[in-house]
């Protein structure tokens, strides 16, 4: 990047938020199969309806607003933006405009080793609109998802890079994902990333004109389109080319941001209070106990697995990615109690098997956590070594089976291990040099002496065969 | 207050149009309503709260319950046009 | 029959000394036979007959309305009913449910006989303003009935029906009720339920009733009150019922500022002489002032227009009602902007789009501070003014228009002539106050004059229990 600008880049991210139904309707809010399946008077705008607004929506607002360290405000209002469009049913968006439900706030995270704080301006709650799909003639509307409650968050334009973005944008993904109240799927829509990018001489007082990219639907898109949009702008200023404020889009093909309205005035949207609704007060109660009710956030969660499992940064990252790996982390470590052993098999060999499995959410994981604690235990008590784990662990993923049946059922055991048995041959040579010197010399009934005290070390469970070859080599 | 507001840029936001050249009759009543309205600006407001409702009364919420009030098909009877089940309008240019 | 009263006709079918079809029967050939002379009516429901059988049957026994006829106003969602609020955007719209108000009254066992005419989505005061064109005045057929509920007040004045709905956003059930000689009742904003009724401003919109006398109507208003979760703005107060024989003595407050408005002679008259026997009567009459009247008219309009403005943007032709898209040419739209112009534009009545634009600009950047927050301001002057006035008496009385019924087509050239008729009913309207308006007596002409009362914000029992005691006042006369 040229050294002599600076970038200032501030996302508008929109959650759906999780709740039967919608914000202000009856309708289901459910992925809709069929067309317009979830429609209720309500949604359709029909005459002489009016909304009410969901009690859980505002819970699960709350929650959201929270657990991104937002102050809720005591009193919020809802308003009408206003604007024609075919999949926004009643002419209107019941939105929050000048008094939002929560103020400030702010996300942390780790960016390449080091902790960045991105501060927020707001968050405030909305309703969704529906979908229309185009085709050359015409367009068609489908409205079940118009009226999914939402909370829009606004981060404030201190995002300073592509890859901030990108890190900013995962990591509230991941807050919501461990408060539960969003799922966070970008390619369904139920997480929607907008990103103001200007930039601006090094010193100038005020920001550049801003862009708004829509509609990017993967983080590393947003990574590369803000990357594109930067040089762009860039460019412009070096060129003496004015940078328009307007709306862009991403095409992911060519790696190229492009216009997307014509117009430059911006619309008038006509905002005032909706006056179906009032205003909403909120008792502190209610607030305290939701924000009680909110579990432990990713990046707490990961500077807790430092301090208290010794974990480095990058281990505690990765196991508290996802809350439920996070969960299973800590529920086989309190069983097992060796956190450097139960986080380097998670990082290698359960990662890999999720990985390469078709499974999408860490709790779908077909293998017990009691069952993965209680093969790592056999690999404490030496009854298993790492590579036998490896093939166990294999099995109990693609069986379900508890790893003390896929033992027995092949006969698996630290004694057949030739290495293992191999070992404990050394140490009994090693512990009877004379015996070694006199069999050597010609004594073989000595063999069986030695045979006797790898049974002995082995609990009698050594393969006979095992212990007759590798004696036989050892003694040569 | 006494500008000369365009009457047409209005109508644009309200998706309105004129016809039958109604436009002048418009935009004369128009002006004539809005200078009527300027008395307000006699009035000394300083501090005070707009009234967007008549009652300062925070309305009850609704339980997070699914119901359905009408079905697809009585839904898209109402339209004027629909395929596959879904609102049919001119393309979105 | 048709003189019955809503209690006579209630009792007559609980204890079957007539038939609710007999009822329902008698009153739809007379709906048939008045209406032709005023066009107070959009359609008549002889559907409803099946209705008033299933009474006769025994599927309903009880109920305050039992058989009762009621017309009720075009802009109340009634289940496989077209319902257009008398607009052409709305033309051939069957209302797939019913609003929660009118589901009270048929719950109650009322029969709804037809729906009636009105200002297209309540806007107007004359009911000129109609896409099934206008109404005419019962008592004087060159005159307006009033708006918006002409068709509603014409209706009961023509005996079409002992009761009738109205709404009631500035002054649009009290003006065509004291145009035509009948009471009619606005409760407190928030007091009946919105759900169903086609909202033309939502901070002001009231659903409420007319009827003959001050009893009939409040029994209407009693059925239609109640909690309903699906209005966010609907009040839960509870609503006694009125003691019609009450001898309470009342503070009698009159506004200063609306006797000062250039009152017709008669009505002047006849509103000192009412006071004259009100303090005859022992009871006390005390002037209040509502300093901030002469500017409820702007404010009226701009917080209505404002709101009706985005009320109305939902008619857009996608999902119901009108779609109309040939150019002159005869070709069809086939883009969208385009589109929702023609459609809109062709749907709407001229009033209505006046409304929506003045209402468009007065929300639109760097002109929303200056008309509607300002607006909203002196909206909380009045209220407050209301609030004082209150504080030195019980209930307000006064006027409710400054003239009769006018002539057809006398304003409705001039907006702001049409606006200024409503002076006196927009102030309480604002405050979200109850209110209502009952016959006083008759100008010179023999047009009827109308008495206004208001009263404190859920008094509305009361407000009413006082309006019979002013109604038997007049009737000793």
């Amino acid at each position: 990047m040229n050294g002599n600008y600076e970038v200032n880049i501030g996302l508008e991210i929109h959650a759906q938020l999780t709740t039967q139904s919608k914000c202000f309707s009856s309708a289901s809010t459910e992925f809709g199969k069929g067309h317009n399946n979830h429609v209720t008077l309500v949604c359709a705008g029909l005459p002489g309806t009016l909304p009410v607004l969901n009690d859980e929506a505002v819970n699960v607002a709350i929650k959201t607003a929270k657990a991104l360290n937002c102050e809720i405000q005591e009193d919020s209002l809802f308003s009408r933006k206003q604007y024609f469009y075919p999949d926004m049913p009643k002419g209107y968006q019941i939105t929050q405009y000048d008094r939002p439900i929560a103020k400030g706030g702010f996300v942390d995270f780790y960016l390449e080793g080091e902790k960045v704080r991105v501060p927020l301006e707001r968050a405030h709650m909305e309703e969704d609109a529906g979908k229309s799909t185009h085709f050359g003639e015409y367009s068609l509307i489908n409205l079940n998802r118009a009226g999914t409650p939402l909370l829009e968050i606004v981060s404030k334009p201190e995002i300073t890079s592509a890859s901030m973005a990108a890190a900013y944008a995962r990591t509230v993904r991941q807050i919501l994902r461990y408060a539960e109240v969003c799922d966070g799927n970008l390619e369904e829509g139920s997480l929607r990333c907008d990103c103001n990018v200007s930039v601006r001489p090094k010193g100038d007082e005020t920001l550049g004109t801003k862009v708004e990219l829509k509609n990017i639907n993967s983080f590393r898109f947003i990574e590369k389109a803000i990357e594109y949009e930067i040089q762009r702008q860039i460019q412009c200023k070096e060129t003496g080319e004015k940078i328009v404020q307007e709306t862009r889009l991403y095409d992911s093909v060519k790696n190229k941001t492009f216009s997307m309205r014509k117009k430059e005035e911006a619309n008038d949207y006509r905002y005032f209070p909706e006056p179906d609704l009032m205003a909403l007060r909120l008792d502190e109660s209610r607030i305290e106990n939701l924000t009680k009710s909110l579990p432990e956030g990713p990046t707490e969660k990961m500077e807790r697995f430092q301090k208290e499992f010794g974990l480095n940064l990058d281990e505690s990252i990765l196991l508290t990615s996802e809350k439920e790996m996070a969960e299973i982390f800590e529920d086989v470590n309190t069983k097992v109690s060796d956190p450097k052993l139960v986080s380097n098999w998670m990082a290698s060999e359960l990662l890999r098997l999720f990985n390469e499995g078709d499974i999408e959410n860490w709790k779908d994981m077909p293998v017990e956590r009691g069952d993965f604690a209680d093969l790592l235990s056999m690999i404490q008590s030496k009854e298993l070594s790492g590579k036998m784990a490896k093939e166990v662990l294999e099995e109990m993923w693609n069986s379900g089976k508890k790893p003390k049946e896929i033992v027995a059922d092949r006969g698996l055991s630290l004694i057949s291990d030739e290495s293992e048995i191999e070992a404990q041959i050394d140490t009994i040579i090693g512990q009877n040099k004379e015996k070694v010197e006199e069999y050597k010399s010609g004594k073989e009934k000595l063999f069986g002496f030695f045979v006797g005290q790898v049974m002995k070390a082995t609990k009698g469970q050594a393969s006979p065969q095992v212990v007759n070859k590798i004696l036989k080599d050892k003694l040569k | 207050m006494d500008e000369k507001n365009n009457i047409e840029e209005i109508a644009d936001l309200a998706c309105l149009t004129f016809e039958n050249g109604d436009q002048d009759n418009y935009q004369k009543s128009f002006d004539q309503i809005l200078k009527f309205f300027n008395s307000l600006d006699r009035v000394d407001v300083k501090g005070v709260e707009p009234m967007i409702t008549p009652h300062g009364i925070y309305p009850e919420l609704r339980p997070d319950e699914v119901n359905n009030d009408i079905d697809r098909e009585d839904l898209m009877a109402l339209a004027p046009e629909v395929k596959d089940s879904l609102y049919k309008v001119p393309p979105v240019v | 029959m048709i003189d019955l009263s809503v209690e006579q006709i209630k009792e007559g079918v609980e204890k079957k000394e007539f038939s609710a079809e007999e009822v329902c029967k008698t009153f739809l050939d007379h709906c048939q036979k008045e209406n032709p002379k005023t066009n107070a009516l959009v359609r008549i429901n002889e559907q409803s007959i099946q209705r008033a059988r299933r009474i006769d049957e025994g599927k309903l026994t009880k109920g305050s309305l039992l058989g009762v006829p009621v017309i009720v106003k075009d802009n109340f969602c009634i289940k496989g009913l077209e319902t257009t609020a008398c607009s052409k955007i709305l033309r051939n719209f069957v209302s797939p449910y019913t609003a929660f108000c009118i589901d009270r009254l048929e719950q109650e066992g009322a029969i709804i006989v037809a729906q009636s005419n009105m200002d297209e989505f309540a806007m107007g005061s004359s009911n000129e303003n109609s896409a099934y064109g206008l109404c005419k005045n019962p008592i004087d057929h060159t005159r307006v009935p009033g708006g918006s509920s002409g068709g509603s007040a014409a209706a009961v004045a023509q005996k079409m029906a002992p009761l009738a709905i109205g709404s009631d956003t500035g002054g649009s059930i009290r003006q065509p009720a004291s145009f035509c000689g009948v009471t009619g009742i606005k409760p407190t904003y928030g007091a009946i339920s919105r759900f169903g009724m086609i909202a033309f401003a939502s901070s002001l919109d009231q659903a409420g009733t007319m009827a003959r006398t001050v009893k009939e109507a409040s029994i209407g208003l009693q059925a239609m009150i109640g909690k309903d979760p699906q209005d966010a703005t609907n009040v839960s107060f509870s609503f006694e019922t009125p003691d019609f024989q009450s001898n309470k003595k009342y503070r009698v407050g009159i506004i200063k500022e609306y006797f000062d408005s250039g009152l017709q002679k008669e009505t002047s008259d006849q509103l000192n002489q009412l006071i004259k026997k009100i303090e005859e009567k022992g009871w006390e009459v005390v002037e209040v002032k509502i300093p901030h009247t002469e500017y409820a008219i702007p404010v009226y309009y701009l917080v209505a227009a404002s709101e009706a403005s985005s009320n109305l943007s939902r008619y857009d032709g996608v999902r119901y009602g009108l779609r109309d898209i040939q150019r002159e040419d005869g070709q069809n739209v086939n883009e969208l902007s385009e589109f929702y112009k023609l459609t809109r534009t062709r749907g709407f009545g001229e009033e209505v789009k006046r409304r929506i634009l003045l209402g468009t600009f007065s929300l639109s950047a760097g002109y929303y501070d200056q008309y509607y927050i300002k607006a909203c301001q002196v909206r909380r002057l009045i209220a407050q003014d209301f609030q004082e006035a209150f504080k030195k008496c019980d209930h307000i009385i006064g006027p409710v228009t400054t003239h009769t019924a006018f002539k057809i087509n006398e304003k409705c050239k001039d907006p702001i002539e049409m606006y200024k008729n409503d002076l006196l009913t927009v102030p309480s309207s604002l405050a979200g106050l109850p209110c209502m308006s009952l016959p006083l007596g008759h100008d010179d002409s023999n047009l009827p004059i109308g008495l206004q009362i208001i009263s404190p914000a859920f008094e509305d029992s009361k407000m009413i229990e006082f309006a019979a005691s002013v109604e038997k006042l007049l009737e000793d006369q």
